[in-house]
Protein backbone atom coordinates (compact mmCIF):
# COMPACT_ATOMS: atom_id res chain seq x y z
CA UNK A 1 0.00 0.00 0.00
CA UNK A 2 1.42 3.59 -0.76
CA UNK A 3 1.21 5.83 1.99
CA UNK A 4 -1.23 8.00 1.51
CA UNK A 5 -3.54 5.15 0.38
CA UNK A 6 -3.01 4.15 3.69
CA UNK A 7 -3.98 7.18 5.85
CA UNK A 8 -6.95 7.15 3.32
CA UNK A 9 -7.98 3.94 4.77
CA UNK A 10 -6.61 4.60 7.93
CA UNK A 11 -9.32 7.66 7.86
CA UNK A 12 -12.18 5.41 6.70
CA UNK A 13 -11.34 2.73 9.33
CA UNK A 14 -11.38 5.13 12.40
CA UNK A 15 -14.41 6.94 11.61
CA UNK A 16 -16.33 3.69 10.76
CA UNK A 17 -14.90 2.11 14.05
CA UNK A 18 -16.17 5.10 16.06
CA UNK A 19 -19.06 5.54 14.78
CA UNK A 20 -21.17 2.85 16.23
CA UNK A 21 -20.08 3.74 19.54
CA UNK A 22 -20.55 7.71 18.72
CA UNK A 23 -24.15 6.67 17.78
CA UNK A 24 -24.74 5.06 20.81
CA UNK A 25 -23.34 7.80 23.18
CA UNK A 26 -25.43 10.25 20.71
CA UNK A 27 -29.15 8.06 21.60
CA UNK A 28 -28.48 6.76 24.90
CA UNK A 29 -26.83 9.83 26.44
CA UNK A 30 -28.22 12.84 23.81
CA UNK A 31 -32.02 11.70 24.45
CA UNK A 32 -32.23 12.04 28.08
CA UNK A 33 -30.46 15.04 28.61
CA UNK A 34 -32.38 16.45 25.90
CA UNK A 35 -35.75 15.01 27.40
CA UNK A 36 -35.02 15.66 30.82
CA UNK A 37 -34.79 19.56 30.11
CA UNK A 38 -37.96 18.91 28.29
CA UNK A 39 -39.51 17.88 31.26
CA UNK A 40 -38.61 20.00 33.28
CA UNK A 41 -40.64 22.60 32.04
CA UNK A 42 -44.06 20.34 32.26
CA UNK A 43 -46.09 18.82 34.56
CA UNK A 44 -46.59 14.94 34.30
CA UNK A 45 -47.32 12.31 36.96
CA UNK A 46 -48.01 9.87 34.13
CA UNK A 47 -51.65 9.07 34.44
CA UNK A 48 -52.49 12.05 31.97
CA UNK A 49 -51.34 11.00 28.32
CA UNK A 50 -49.20 14.24 27.75
CA UNK A 51 -46.85 16.24 29.98
CA UNK A 52 -48.09 19.73 30.42
CA UNK A 53 -46.28 23.00 30.26
CA UNK A 54 -45.71 24.79 32.69
CA UNK A 55 -42.86 27.21 32.14
CA UNK A 56 -40.37 27.77 34.75
CA UNK A 57 -42.99 27.16 37.88
CA UNK A 58 -40.95 23.74 38.71
CA UNK A 59 -37.57 25.65 39.19
CA UNK A 60 -39.57 28.07 40.57
CA UNK A 61 -41.38 25.98 43.27
CA UNK A 62 -37.78 24.35 44.04
CA UNK A 63 -37.18 28.04 45.21
CA UNK A 64 -40.13 27.53 47.62
CA UNK A 65 -39.84 23.53 48.48
CA UNK A 66 -38.67 23.24 52.12
CA UNK A 67 -38.05 19.80 51.92
CA UNK A 68 -35.87 20.35 48.99
CA UNK A 69 -33.59 23.56 50.65
CA UNK A 70 -33.50 21.17 53.59
CA UNK A 71 -31.82 18.07 51.40
CA UNK A 72 -29.37 20.60 49.82
CA UNK A 73 -28.16 21.82 53.44
CA UNK A 74 -27.73 18.18 54.22
CA UNK A 75 -25.98 17.21 50.81
CA UNK A 76 -23.86 19.95 51.40
CA UNK A 77 -23.05 18.45 55.44
CA UNK A 78 -22.11 15.17 53.72
CA UNK A 79 -20.05 16.96 51.00
CA UNK A 80 -18.13 19.35 53.46
CA UNK A 81 -17.43 16.17 56.21
CA UNK A 82 -16.67 13.41 53.51
CA UNK A 83 -14.20 15.89 51.96
CA UNK A 84 -12.64 16.68 54.86
CA UNK A 85 -12.18 12.96 56.01
CA UNK A 86 -11.09 12.01 52.56
CA UNK A 87 -8.04 14.84 52.05
CA UNK A 88 -6.98 13.83 55.94
CA UNK A 89 -7.21 9.83 56.04
CA UNK A 90 -6.54 9.42 52.42
CA UNK A 91 -3.13 11.83 52.38
CA UNK A 92 -2.29 9.61 55.50
CA UNK A 93 -2.89 6.40 54.11
CA UNK A 94 -0.80 7.62 50.76
CA UNK A 95 2.19 8.59 53.13
CA UNK A 96 1.88 5.56 54.70
CA UNK A 97 1.98 3.21 50.87
CA UNK A 98 4.74 5.75 49.87
CA UNK A 99 7.23 4.10 52.20
CA UNK A 100 9.01 0.73 51.21
CA UNK A 101 7.31 -1.93 52.62
CA UNK A 102 7.04 -5.26 51.57
CA UNK A 103 4.16 -7.04 50.01
CA UNK A 104 3.03 -3.04 49.25
CA UNK A 105 1.10 -4.12 46.04
CA UNK A 106 -0.77 -6.52 48.53
CA UNK A 107 -1.29 -3.80 50.58
CA UNK A 108 -2.82 -1.33 48.22
CA UNK A 109 -4.93 -3.95 46.79
CA UNK A 110 -6.45 -4.87 50.00
CA UNK A 111 -7.10 -1.19 50.94
CA UNK A 112 -9.16 -0.67 47.82
CA UNK A 113 -11.52 -3.34 48.13
CA UNK A 114 -13.60 -1.55 50.10
CA UNK A 115 -14.40 1.31 46.94
CA UNK A 116 -14.95 -2.08 44.31
CA UNK A 117 -17.51 -3.83 46.63
CA UNK A 118 -21.37 -3.65 46.19
CA UNK A 119 -22.72 -0.22 47.78
CA UNK A 120 -25.61 -2.42 49.47
CA UNK A 121 -22.85 -5.44 51.03
CA UNK A 122 -21.14 -1.98 52.08
CA UNK A 123 -24.25 -0.84 53.92
CA UNK A 124 -25.51 -4.24 55.50
CA UNK A 125 -22.08 -4.41 57.24
CA UNK A 126 -22.17 -0.77 58.69
CA UNK A 127 -26.13 -1.48 59.27
CA UNK A 128 -24.62 -3.73 61.37
CA UNK A 129 -21.71 -2.07 62.91
CA UNK A 130 -24.48 1.28 63.55
CA UNK A 131 -26.67 -1.42 65.48
CA UNK A 132 -27.95 -0.05 68.75
CA UNK A 133 -28.90 -2.87 70.27
CA UNK A 134 -26.19 -6.12 68.79
CA UNK A 135 -24.11 -3.69 66.78
CA UNK A 136 -20.20 -3.64 67.56
CA UNK A 137 -20.53 -0.01 68.25
CA UNK A 138 -22.71 -0.54 71.03
CA UNK A 139 -21.43 -3.81 72.32
CA UNK A 140 -18.12 -2.14 72.74
CA UNK A 141 -19.42 0.79 74.46
CA UNK A 142 -21.43 -1.26 76.93
CA UNK A 143 -18.36 -3.10 77.74
CA UNK A 144 -16.44 0.07 78.72
CA UNK A 145 -20.00 1.27 80.82
CA UNK A 146 -21.27 3.32 78.68
CA UNK A 147 -24.96 2.99 76.87
CA UNK A 148 -24.21 3.85 73.24
CA UNK A 149 -26.50 6.10 71.47
CA UNK A 150 -29.00 4.70 68.81
CA UNK A 151 -26.56 6.34 65.61
CA UNK A 152 -29.17 5.52 62.53
CA UNK A 153 -32.04 6.35 64.36
CA UNK A 154 -30.31 9.47 66.44
CA UNK A 155 -31.47 12.69 64.00
CA UNK A 156 -28.53 14.55 65.10
CA UNK A 157 -26.10 11.23 64.50
CA UNK A 158 -27.24 9.60 61.58
CA UNK A 159 -26.15 11.98 58.85
CA UNK A 160 -22.37 11.67 60.68
CA UNK A 161 -22.64 7.77 60.46
CA UNK A 162 -23.51 7.73 56.43
CA UNK A 163 -20.24 10.22 56.52
CA UNK A 164 -17.86 7.52 58.62
CA UNK A 165 -19.63 4.91 55.95
CA UNK A 166 -18.82 6.47 53.16
CA UNK A 167 -15.19 7.65 54.36
CA UNK A 168 -14.02 4.13 54.74
CA UNK A 169 -15.78 2.72 51.54
CA UNK A 170 -13.67 5.62 49.31
CA UNK A 171 -10.50 6.00 51.11
CA UNK A 172 -8.19 3.35 49.60
CA UNK A 173 -9.51 4.85 45.96
CA UNK A 174 -8.34 8.72 46.64
CA UNK A 175 -4.96 7.40 48.76
CA UNK A 176 -4.23 5.97 45.27
CA UNK A 177 -4.86 9.64 43.74
CA UNK A 178 -2.49 11.21 46.36
CA UNK A 179 0.08 8.78 45.80
CA UNK A 180 0.51 9.66 42.57
CA UNK A 181 0.84 12.78 43.09
CA UNK A 182 3.47 11.70 45.88
CA UNK A 183 5.57 10.20 43.46
CA UNK A 184 5.42 12.53 41.16
CA UNK A 185 7.18 14.96 43.53
CA UNK A 186 11.17 14.84 43.17
CA UNK A 187 12.99 13.21 46.03
CA UNK A 188 16.09 16.24 45.54
CA UNK A 189 13.88 18.56 47.66
CA UNK A 190 13.23 15.88 50.54
CA UNK A 191 17.42 15.89 50.34
CA UNK A 192 18.15 19.48 50.11
CA UNK A 193 15.74 19.87 53.05
CA UNK A 194 17.88 17.17 54.89
CA UNK A 195 20.90 18.79 54.20
CA UNK A 196 19.52 21.90 55.79
CA UNK A 197 18.28 20.38 58.72
CA UNK A 198 14.94 19.83 58.08
CA UNK A 199 12.29 16.98 60.11
CA UNK A 200 9.52 15.33 58.92
CA UNK A 201 7.63 17.45 59.75
CA UNK A 202 9.02 20.32 57.97
CA UNK A 203 9.43 18.68 55.19
CA UNK A 204 6.03 17.59 54.79
CA UNK A 205 4.30 21.14 55.22
CA UNK A 206 7.32 22.70 53.92
CA UNK A 207 7.05 20.38 50.54
CA UNK A 208 5.09 17.71 50.32
CA UNK A 209 1.41 20.14 51.12
CA UNK A 210 2.25 23.04 48.51
CA UNK A 211 3.38 20.54 45.51
CA UNK A 212 0.70 18.15 46.38
CA UNK A 213 -1.57 21.23 45.82
CA UNK A 214 -3.17 20.68 42.49
CA UNK A 215 -3.62 16.48 43.55
CA UNK A 216 -5.60 17.79 46.39
CA UNK A 217 -7.76 20.17 44.65
CA UNK A 218 -8.61 17.49 42.23
CA UNK A 219 -9.63 15.24 45.02
CA UNK A 220 -11.57 17.92 46.35
CA UNK A 221 -13.05 18.39 43.16
CA UNK A 222 -13.69 14.02 42.70
CA UNK A 223 -14.76 14.20 46.08
CA UNK A 224 -17.77 17.09 45.78
CA UNK A 225 -18.96 15.25 42.36
CA UNK A 226 -19.31 12.22 44.37
CA UNK A 227 -20.98 13.62 47.55
CA UNK A 228 -23.74 15.69 45.61
CA UNK A 229 -24.68 12.29 44.17
CA UNK A 230 -24.75 9.62 47.10
CA UNK A 231 -27.95 7.99 46.70
CA UNK A 232 -27.25 4.13 47.48
CA UNK A 233 -26.39 4.57 50.95
CA UNK A 234 -28.71 6.57 52.13
CA UNK A 235 -31.32 4.32 50.41
CA UNK A 236 -30.11 1.14 51.80
CA UNK A 237 -29.05 2.72 55.37
CA UNK A 238 -31.65 4.97 56.51
CA UNK A 239 -34.09 5.45 54.08
CA UNK A 240 -33.78 9.45 54.34
CA UNK A 241 -34.58 9.12 57.83
CA UNK A 242 -34.71 9.80 60.96
CA UNK A 243 -37.51 11.84 59.76
CA UNK A 244 -36.11 13.20 56.91
CA UNK A 245 -32.13 13.72 58.50
CA UNK A 246 -30.78 11.95 55.68
CA UNK A 247 -32.49 13.04 52.81
CA UNK A 248 -29.83 14.52 49.99
CA UNK A 249 -30.71 15.58 46.62
CA UNK A 250 -30.74 12.38 45.01
CA UNK A 251 -33.10 10.16 47.22
CA UNK A 252 -35.09 13.80 47.43
CA UNK A 253 -35.51 13.49 43.67
CA UNK A 254 -35.73 9.86 43.80
CA UNK A 255 -39.03 10.26 45.72
CA UNK A 256 -40.45 12.71 44.02
CA UNK A 257 -40.00 10.95 40.81
CA UNK A 258 -40.90 7.09 42.15
CA UNK A 259 -42.53 7.68 44.95
CA UNK A 260 -45.12 10.51 44.07
CA UNK A 261 -44.45 9.99 40.16
CA UNK A 262 -43.99 13.92 39.86
CA UNK A 263 -41.73 13.24 37.15
CA UNK A 264 -41.39 17.29 35.45
CA UNK A 265 -40.77 18.41 39.15
CA UNK A 266 -37.94 15.63 39.30
CA UNK A 267 -36.71 15.98 36.45
CA UNK A 268 -36.02 19.94 37.39
CA UNK A 269 -34.11 18.66 40.34
CA UNK A 270 -32.35 16.43 38.13
CA UNK A 271 -31.11 19.06 35.97
CA UNK A 272 -30.04 21.84 38.61
CA UNK A 273 -27.67 18.79 40.07
CA UNK A 274 -26.54 18.08 36.79
CA UNK A 275 -25.82 21.85 35.89
CA UNK A 276 -24.11 21.64 39.09
CA UNK A 277 -21.99 18.72 38.30
CA UNK A 278 -21.33 20.21 35.07
CA UNK A 279 -20.05 22.97 35.85
CA UNK A 280 -17.95 21.25 38.29
CA UNK A 281 -16.67 18.54 35.61
CA UNK A 282 -15.93 21.39 32.87
CA UNK A 283 -13.81 22.90 35.93
CA UNK A 284 -11.77 19.96 36.07
CA UNK A 285 -11.00 19.20 32.82
CA UNK A 286 -9.50 22.66 32.35
CA UNK A 287 -7.16 22.48 35.30
CA UNK A 288 -6.72 18.99 35.40
CA UNK A 289 -6.74 17.15 32.13
CA UNK A 290 -3.66 16.06 32.42
CA UNK A 291 -4.25 14.05 35.80
CA UNK A 292 -7.40 12.10 34.05
CA UNK A 293 -4.53 10.48 31.91
CA UNK A 294 -3.45 7.84 35.25
CA UNK B 1 10.07 5.38 41.68
CA UNK B 2 12.39 8.16 42.18
CA UNK B 3 11.88 8.71 46.02
CA UNK B 4 14.12 5.91 47.02
CA UNK B 5 15.77 7.91 49.97
CA UNK B 6 12.53 9.46 51.20
CA UNK B 7 10.68 5.81 51.43
CA UNK B 8 13.77 4.66 53.40
CA UNK B 9 13.77 7.12 55.70
CA UNK B 10 10.21 6.39 56.83
CA UNK B 11 10.65 2.68 57.27
CA UNK B 12 10.38 1.49 60.57
CA UNK B 13 8.46 -0.72 62.69
CA UNK B 14 5.50 2.09 63.24
CA UNK B 15 5.03 2.28 59.77
CA UNK B 16 3.89 -1.30 59.66
CA UNK B 17 2.15 -1.19 62.74
CA UNK B 18 -0.03 1.22 61.15
CA UNK B 19 0.01 -0.30 57.75
CA UNK B 20 -1.50 -2.96 59.58
CA UNK B 21 -3.97 -0.99 61.63
CA UNK B 22 -5.25 -0.13 58.59
CA UNK B 23 -5.18 -3.29 57.30
CA UNK B 24 -7.47 -4.68 60.39
CA UNK B 25 -9.72 -1.57 59.77
CA UNK B 26 -10.21 -2.31 56.01
CA UNK B 27 -10.58 -6.11 56.48
CA UNK B 28 -12.80 -6.20 59.54
CA UNK B 29 -15.90 -5.41 58.23
CA UNK B 30 -15.65 -7.94 55.21
CA UNK B 31 -14.36 -10.94 57.39
CA UNK B 32 -17.31 -10.15 60.08
CA UNK B 33 -19.77 -9.88 57.47
CA UNK B 34 -18.46 -13.47 56.24
CA UNK B 35 -18.40 -15.21 59.80
CA UNK B 36 -22.12 -13.87 60.56
CA UNK B 37 -22.92 -15.21 57.31
CA UNK B 38 -21.94 -18.81 58.70
CA UNK B 39 -23.40 -18.18 62.72
CA UNK B 40 -27.08 -19.60 63.74
CA UNK B 41 -29.37 -16.52 64.15
CA UNK B 42 -29.41 -17.00 67.80
CA UNK B 43 -25.30 -17.16 68.61
CA UNK B 44 -25.11 -13.12 66.07
CA UNK B 45 -27.78 -11.57 68.12
CA UNK B 46 -26.51 -13.13 71.30
CA UNK B 47 -22.74 -13.06 70.75
CA UNK B 48 -21.91 -16.20 71.65
CA UNK B 49 -18.18 -16.57 71.53
CA UNK B 50 -17.96 -20.60 70.52
CA UNK B 51 -18.24 -20.52 66.50
CA UNK B 52 -20.80 -22.60 65.23
CA UNK B 53 -20.72 -22.43 61.83
CA UNK B 54 -24.03 -23.77 59.93
CA UNK B 55 -25.03 -23.16 56.19
CA UNK B 56 -28.74 -22.46 57.04
CA UNK B 57 -28.39 -18.93 55.84
CA UNK B 58 -26.75 -20.03 52.66
CA UNK B 59 -29.76 -22.89 52.28
CA UNK B 60 -32.45 -20.48 52.82
CA UNK B 61 -31.00 -18.27 50.15
CA UNK B 62 -31.84 -20.89 47.65
CA UNK B 63 -35.91 -20.61 47.95
CA UNK B 64 -37.56 -17.38 46.87
CA UNK B 65 -36.23 -15.23 44.42
CA UNK B 66 -32.36 -14.80 44.97
CA UNK B 67 -31.22 -17.42 43.16
CA UNK B 68 -32.95 -15.79 40.22
CA UNK B 69 -31.60 -12.43 40.86
CA UNK B 70 -28.06 -13.72 41.22
CA UNK B 71 -28.62 -14.69 37.63
CA UNK B 72 -29.85 -12.07 36.19
CA UNK B 73 -27.15 -10.14 37.73
CA UNK B 74 -24.33 -12.36 36.02
CA UNK B 75 -26.37 -11.99 32.48
CA UNK B 76 -27.07 -8.73 32.49
CA UNK B 77 -23.40 -7.96 33.69
CA UNK B 78 -21.99 -10.55 31.56
CA UNK B 79 -24.00 -9.61 28.67
CA UNK B 80 -23.38 -5.55 28.72
CA UNK B 81 -19.68 -6.13 29.35
CA UNK B 82 -19.07 -8.21 25.91
CA UNK B 83 -21.49 -5.68 24.27
CA UNK B 84 -19.59 -2.87 25.39
CA UNK B 85 -15.97 -4.59 24.74
CA UNK B 86 -17.81 -5.47 20.85
CA UNK B 87 -18.91 -1.78 20.64
CA UNK B 88 -15.78 0.32 22.72
CA UNK B 89 -12.85 -1.49 21.65
CA UNK B 90 -12.71 -0.16 17.83
CA UNK B 91 -13.36 3.00 18.84
CA UNK B 92 -10.82 3.46 21.48
CA UNK B 93 -8.49 1.89 18.74
CA UNK B 94 -9.51 4.82 16.58
CA UNK B 95 -9.24 6.93 19.01
CA UNK B 96 -5.88 6.16 19.83
CA UNK B 97 -4.32 6.10 16.39
CA UNK B 98 -6.57 7.96 14.56
CA UNK B 99 -5.12 11.34 13.29
CA UNK B 100 -7.90 13.28 13.50
CA UNK B 101 -8.01 15.79 15.31
CA UNK B 102 -11.28 15.79 17.46
CA UNK B 103 -9.84 12.20 18.90
CA UNK B 104 -8.27 14.20 22.25
CA UNK B 105 -11.60 16.37 22.66
CA UNK B 106 -13.90 12.95 21.94
CA UNK B 107 -11.94 10.84 24.53
CA UNK B 108 -12.42 13.71 27.18
CA UNK B 109 -16.21 13.95 26.44
CA UNK B 110 -16.74 10.27 26.03
CA UNK B 111 -15.51 10.26 29.75
CA UNK B 112 -17.75 13.07 30.96
CA UNK B 113 -20.73 11.35 30.69
CA UNK B 114 -19.42 9.01 32.96
CA UNK B 115 -19.51 12.15 35.02
CA UNK B 116 -22.88 13.10 34.50
CA UNK B 117 -25.60 12.29 37.25
CA UNK B 118 -27.00 8.62 36.60
CA UNK B 119 -30.26 10.21 38.51
CA UNK B 120 -30.39 12.80 35.92
CA UNK B 121 -30.44 10.26 33.08
CA UNK B 122 -33.04 7.87 34.76
CA UNK B 123 -36.30 9.68 34.67
CA UNK B 124 -35.89 9.58 30.37
CA UNK B 125 -34.80 6.06 30.23
CA UNK B 126 -37.28 5.03 33.26
CA UNK B 127 -40.59 7.48 30.77
CA UNK B 128 -38.88 5.15 27.44
CA UNK B 129 -38.43 2.33 28.74
CA UNK B 130 -42.07 2.23 29.96
CA UNK B 131 -43.13 3.47 26.52
CA UNK B 132 -40.96 0.66 24.58
CA UNK B 133 -42.11 -2.06 27.37
CA UNK B 134 -38.16 -2.29 28.40
CA UNK B 135 -38.82 -1.92 31.80
CA UNK B 136 -37.97 -4.64 33.96
CA UNK B 137 -36.17 -6.82 30.94
CA UNK B 138 -32.67 -7.86 31.27
CA UNK B 139 -32.26 -6.38 27.46
CA UNK B 140 -33.18 -2.87 29.50
CA UNK B 141 -30.75 -3.36 32.10
CA UNK B 142 -27.90 -4.49 29.98
CA UNK B 143 -28.62 -1.22 28.03
CA UNK B 144 -28.19 1.23 30.36
CA UNK B 145 -25.24 -0.52 31.59
CA UNK B 146 -23.67 -0.19 27.95
CA UNK B 147 -23.81 3.51 28.78
CA UNK B 148 -21.28 3.49 31.75
CA UNK B 149 -19.20 0.48 30.44
CA UNK B 150 -18.89 1.73 26.76
CA UNK B 151 -17.30 4.84 28.49
CA UNK B 152 -14.97 2.78 30.51
CA UNK B 153 -13.78 0.66 27.99
CA UNK B 154 -13.32 3.28 25.51
CA UNK B 155 -10.93 5.31 27.78
CA UNK B 156 -9.24 2.44 29.37
CA UNK B 157 -8.65 0.48 25.81
CA UNK B 158 -7.17 3.54 24.32
CA UNK B 159 -4.47 4.11 27.05
CA UNK B 160 -2.89 0.18 26.35
CA UNK B 161 -3.70 0.89 22.93
CA UNK B 162 -1.38 3.63 23.01
CA UNK B 163 1.36 1.18 24.65
CA UNK B 164 1.64 -0.67 21.60
CA UNK B 165 4.16 0.56 19.71
CA UNK B 166 2.97 1.81 15.96
CA UNK B 167 5.72 0.30 14.33
CA UNK B 168 4.67 -3.41 15.11
CA UNK B 169 1.65 -2.40 12.71
CA UNK B 170 3.78 -0.69 10.11
CA UNK B 171 5.45 -3.55 9.69
CA UNK B 172 2.66 -5.63 9.03
CA UNK B 173 1.51 -3.05 6.53
CA UNK B 174 4.73 -3.43 4.58
CA UNK B 175 3.76 -7.23 4.68
CA UNK B 176 0.67 -6.64 2.47
CA UNK B 177 -1.75 -6.81 5.84
CA UNK B 178 -4.86 -4.28 6.17
CA UNK B 179 -5.42 -2.42 8.68
CA UNK B 180 -8.27 -4.32 9.71
CA UNK B 181 -5.51 -7.55 9.82
CA UNK B 182 -2.84 -5.67 11.65
CA UNK B 183 -5.58 -4.34 13.89
CA UNK B 184 -6.84 -8.45 15.01
CA UNK B 185 -3.54 -9.84 14.13
CA UNK B 186 -0.64 -7.32 15.73
CA UNK B 187 -2.31 -4.78 18.20
CA UNK B 188 -5.17 -6.75 19.73
CA UNK B 189 -3.13 -9.72 21.33
CA UNK B 190 -0.43 -7.43 22.79
CA UNK B 191 -3.41 -5.25 24.15
CA UNK B 192 -5.18 -8.83 25.93
CA UNK B 193 -3.55 -8.24 29.45
CA UNK B 194 -5.53 -4.91 29.44
CA UNK B 195 -8.82 -5.91 27.55
CA UNK B 196 -9.05 -8.48 30.03
CA UNK B 197 -8.89 -6.54 33.07
CA UNK B 198 -11.18 -3.96 30.94
CA UNK B 199 -13.62 -7.00 30.57
CA UNK B 200 -13.50 -7.29 34.24
CA UNK B 201 -13.85 -3.78 35.40
CA UNK B 202 -16.67 -3.82 33.50
CA UNK B 203 -18.35 -6.96 35.03
CA UNK B 204 -17.32 -5.16 38.53
CA UNK B 205 -19.52 -2.18 37.71
CA UNK B 206 -22.61 -4.00 36.20
CA UNK B 207 -22.79 -6.25 38.88
CA UNK B 208 -22.12 -3.52 42.05
CA UNK B 209 -24.99 -1.62 39.92
CA UNK B 210 -27.89 -1.04 42.92
CA UNK B 211 -29.28 2.02 41.42
CA UNK B 212 -30.73 1.72 37.65
CA UNK B 213 -31.34 -2.22 38.64
CA UNK B 214 -33.93 -0.49 41.65
CA UNK B 215 -35.50 2.11 39.18
CA UNK B 216 -35.50 0.02 35.90
CA UNK B 217 -36.51 -3.58 37.07
CA UNK B 218 -39.08 -4.83 39.42
CA UNK B 219 -39.52 -8.90 39.60
CA UNK B 220 -38.65 -10.53 36.60
CA UNK B 221 -35.49 -8.81 35.89
CA UNK B 222 -34.17 -7.98 39.58
CA UNK B 223 -30.62 -8.23 40.19
CA UNK B 224 -29.40 -9.60 42.95
CA UNK B 225 -27.96 -6.10 45.42
CA UNK B 226 -31.79 -5.46 44.61
CA UNK B 227 -33.21 -9.03 45.81
CA UNK B 228 -31.02 -8.36 49.17
CA UNK B 229 -32.29 -4.74 50.06
CA UNK B 230 -36.04 -6.04 49.65
CA UNK B 231 -35.15 -9.29 52.18
CA UNK B 232 -33.70 -6.43 54.09
CA UNK B 233 -36.84 -4.56 53.95
CA UNK B 234 -39.28 -7.16 53.95
CA UNK B 235 -38.90 -10.26 55.83
CA UNK B 236 -37.21 -8.16 58.66
CA UNK B 237 -33.87 -8.56 60.42
CA UNK B 238 -32.84 -11.73 59.65
CA UNK B 239 -29.31 -11.23 60.13
CA UNK B 240 -27.96 -14.45 58.87
CA UNK B 241 -29.39 -14.36 55.47
CA UNK B 242 -28.73 -10.53 54.55
CA UNK B 243 -25.07 -11.34 55.67
CA UNK B 244 -25.36 -14.78 53.17
CA UNK B 245 -26.66 -12.72 50.44
CA UNK B 246 -24.10 -9.83 50.72
CA UNK B 247 -21.34 -12.36 51.07
CA UNK B 248 -22.06 -13.92 47.62
CA UNK B 249 -22.69 -10.48 46.13
CA UNK B 250 -18.97 -9.54 47.19
CA UNK B 251 -17.02 -12.75 46.32
CA UNK B 252 -16.99 -12.22 42.76
CA UNK B 253 -15.90 -9.03 42.83
CA UNK B 254 -13.01 -9.54 45.57
CA UNK B 255 -12.08 -12.36 43.65
CA UNK B 256 -11.84 -10.73 40.12
CA UNK B 257 -10.04 -7.50 42.11
CA UNK B 258 -7.71 -9.48 42.85
CA UNK B 259 -6.80 -10.98 39.44
CA UNK B 260 -6.70 -7.64 38.29
CA UNK B 261 -5.00 -5.87 40.91
CA UNK B 262 -2.73 -4.52 38.48
CA UNK B 263 -4.85 -2.80 36.97
CA UNK B 264 -7.31 -1.88 39.19
CA UNK B 265 -5.96 1.92 40.02
CA UNK B 266 -6.66 2.70 36.48
CA UNK B 267 -9.58 1.56 36.00
CA UNK B 268 -11.46 2.31 39.34
CA UNK B 269 -9.89 6.15 38.03
CA UNK B 270 -11.54 6.05 34.98
CA UNK B 271 -14.37 5.05 36.26
CA UNK B 272 -14.76 7.90 38.05
CA UNK B 273 -18.59 6.73 39.93
CA UNK B 274 -19.04 3.62 41.32
CA UNK B 275 -22.43 3.83 43.58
Amino acid sequence: MGGRQILREEARFGWLSLSPALGFFGLFVGFPIVYAFYLSFHEWNMMSPEPTWVGLDNYAALLRDETFIRSLVQTAVFTVGITGCLVVFSLATALLLDQKLKQIRLYRTIYYLPAVTSVVAVGIVWLWIFDPQYGLLNQVLRGLGVAGPRWLADTRLALGCLVVTAAWRNVGYFATIFLAGLQGIDTMYYEAARIDGAGAWGCFRRITWPLLRPTTLFVVVMSVILSFQVFALVYVMTGGGPDGATSVVVFYLYQQAFTYFRMGYAAAIGYVLFGAIFVLTLLQFRFFGRHLEV
Amino acid sequence: MNSQARRRAGRGPATYVSAGLLLAVVLFPFLWLLQMSFRPNEDILGYNLLFRPTLEHYRALRVGHFPRSFGNSAIASVTSTLLSLLVGVPAAYALSRGRFRASRRIALWVLATRMAPPIAFTIPFFLAYRYLGLLDTIPGLVLIYLTFNLALVIWLMRTFFDGVPRALEEAAWIDGSSIWGSFLRVTLPLAAPGLAATAVLCFIFSWNDFFYALILTRTKAMTAPVAIVNFMQYEGWEWGKIAAGGTLVMLPVVVFSLIVRHYLVSGLTAGGLRE
